[in-house]
């Protein structure tokens, strides 16, 4: 392995972040990183509010959850690859199915996630609501949603994981702009330190959003807590 | 104890029924005993009832079927409509519930909202100002901001007497609002519960091992034993021995006590 040390398939750091500079200031890495983080944002919005609403759903039903649970085990164990291909296939190679194919990979593991969180909701604030007649959205906005809140905060991060990498097979397969189509053209001319550069800028995007959108806003949304 | 008698029992002062149960046989799936069977009784406006019996005797059951938390059950739960109460402008309606206030065993408050919005969730529209008043009056209100996990439990369950007197309701049902509390604590809920009645008279049903609470507070003990449980005992409180001073409470206590192991006697 010694032979990688200093070659330029295994660029120094201060090389990363100088090319990841000029990339972005002279090159189209700023343009790539928003039209991936657009797509990013497009299937995490969806595939939070689609796979919560279905985990919801059969947390709360049993009888839905039993005629569905096979379905999410199918698309829980569908390789991405998979997903994205038949997607591309069937409906095209445009904006809205590789945002959707990438959504179906998140999906499922969101609404396992909230099925858990439904099923563990405390009865007894329930029959207390009922007796008390809230109706059904103030029901679920007072006394639901807070008991899932652990549960979408858990799911969310992993999520923007997940759909992150994913984006990026996805633009790679079937985008001609985003930072997956830049990567796998750096990848033709077996420029690394580009490649790393784009990863590193996307890196710091997602700490960005760790510390200035999921801390503070986990932390407003316990504040109840002792 | 049949219905007659029940409803004989009814003070005089309070002529107006507005609930009749009639419980012939609640039993829980899987089991085979029931746990309440041939049980009736009624319950006048602005009457306060102490249901007494020993734990486990099916007293919160019982509850939870008035409160309509529980609907198996082969009986009725009959809310007699001329006296249901009108407040939100609806048409009282033969067997609907009238509005409840419930106070369960723990406090059951939403420990994601603050005190205040803890009542004003439940609140019918318009009772905003009556709900802050009861809170000031109960001394309750420098604490409108806080959340329940930051209070006592003696003052976390004052809130939820507060709760359930603040919706304007008709009947205020009482698990044990007291248990868990220690003797000082349990005095001044019970002080809090008389001064929220006083705020707001409506009909209540306590539920409690307790006879101190009995003897405290109401007009009326009905006491529970046996398994099936039923009713051996109906005693109306004279109106000049209601909600004495400690000591007469406490003679009263110690009456209800010789009662209720006579009864248990003459039940076995």
């Amino acid at each position: 392995m010694a032979w990688l040390a200093g070659s330029r398939l295994l660029p120094p750091a201060s090389h990363v972040v100088r090319a990841m500079l000029d990339l972005a200031l002279h090159g189209d890495l700023l343009v790539n990183l928003g039209i991936t983080l657009l797509r990013v944002a497009g299937a995490f919005v969806l595939a939070m509010v689609v796979g919560s609403a279905i985990g919801m759903a059969l947390g709360i039903w049993r009888r839905l959850d039993l005629a569905f649970d096979s379905w999410l085990t199918i698309l829980l164990n569908l390789p991405a690859l998979v997903s994205i291909m038949l997607m591309y296939v069937w409906f095209g190679l445009n904006e809205p199915t590789a945002i959707i194919a990438v959504a179906l990979n998140k999906l499922p593991s969101t609404a396992v996630t909230l099925r858990e969180g439904a099923r563990a909701l405390d009865r007894s604030l329930l029959e207390m609501a009922r007796c008390y007649r809230m109706g059904r959205w103030a029901v679920l906005r007072h006394v639901i949603l807070p008991q899932l809140t652990p549960y979408f905060f858990a799911a969310a991060r992993s999520g923007l994981a997940i759909i992150w990498k994913i984006v990026l097979v996805v633009e790679l397969l079937g985008r001609s702009d985003g930072v997956g189509f830049a990567i796998e053209q750096y990848f033709q001319l077996f420029d690394v330190t580009a490649i790393l550069a784009y990863t590193l800028a996307f890196i710091l995007v997602v700490q960005a959003i760790e510390w200035g959108g999921w801390q503070p806003l986990e932390h407003w949304t316990n504040r109840w807590r002792r | 104890m049949g219905r007659v008698a029940a409803f004989g029992a009814l003070d005089q002062s309070v002529a107006a029924v507005i609930l009749e149960v009639t419980i012939r046989r609640k039993t829980f799936p899987g089991t085979r005993e029931p746990v309440l069977a041939d049980l009736a009784f009624a319950l006048g406006a602005q009457e306060i009832v102490a249901l007494v019996g020993p734990s486990g005797c099916g007293k919160t059951t019982l509850l939870r079927l008035i409160a309509g938390l529980d609907q198996a059950f082969d009986g009725k739960i009959v809310w007699p409509s001329q006296n249901a109460p009108s407040q939100d402008g609806q048409a009282p309606s033969g067997d609907a519930p009238p509005r409840l206030g419930m106070v369960f065993q723990e406090p059951r408050l939403l420990p994601w909202r603050t005190v205040w919005q803890n009542l004003a969730l439940v609140l019918p529209p318009g009772q905003e100002a009556a709900a802050a008043a009861l809170l000031e009056r109960l001394g309750l209100w420098a604490e409108r901001d806080s959340y329940p996990s930051r209070i006592s439990l003696g003052m976390a369950r004052r809130v939820a007497i507060a709760r359930a007197f603040a919706v304007a309701p008709a009947l205020v049902l009482l698990d044990e609002p007291f248990a868990s509390l220690d003797a000082s604590n349990a005095e001044l809920g019970r002080a809090v519960l008389l001064d929220a009645w006083a705020a707001r008279p409506t009909a209540a049903l306590l539920v409690t091992h307790d006879l101190t609470d009995a003897a405290a507070l109401a007009d009326r003990v009905l006491m529970l034993a046996g398994r099936p449980a039923r009713i051996v005992a109906d005693i109306p409180i004279a109106a000049s021995e209601r909600r004495g001073d400690r000591t007469s409470v406490a003679q009263l206590a110690a009456h209800l006590r010789d009662i209720q192991e006579k009864s248990v006697i003459s039940d076995s």
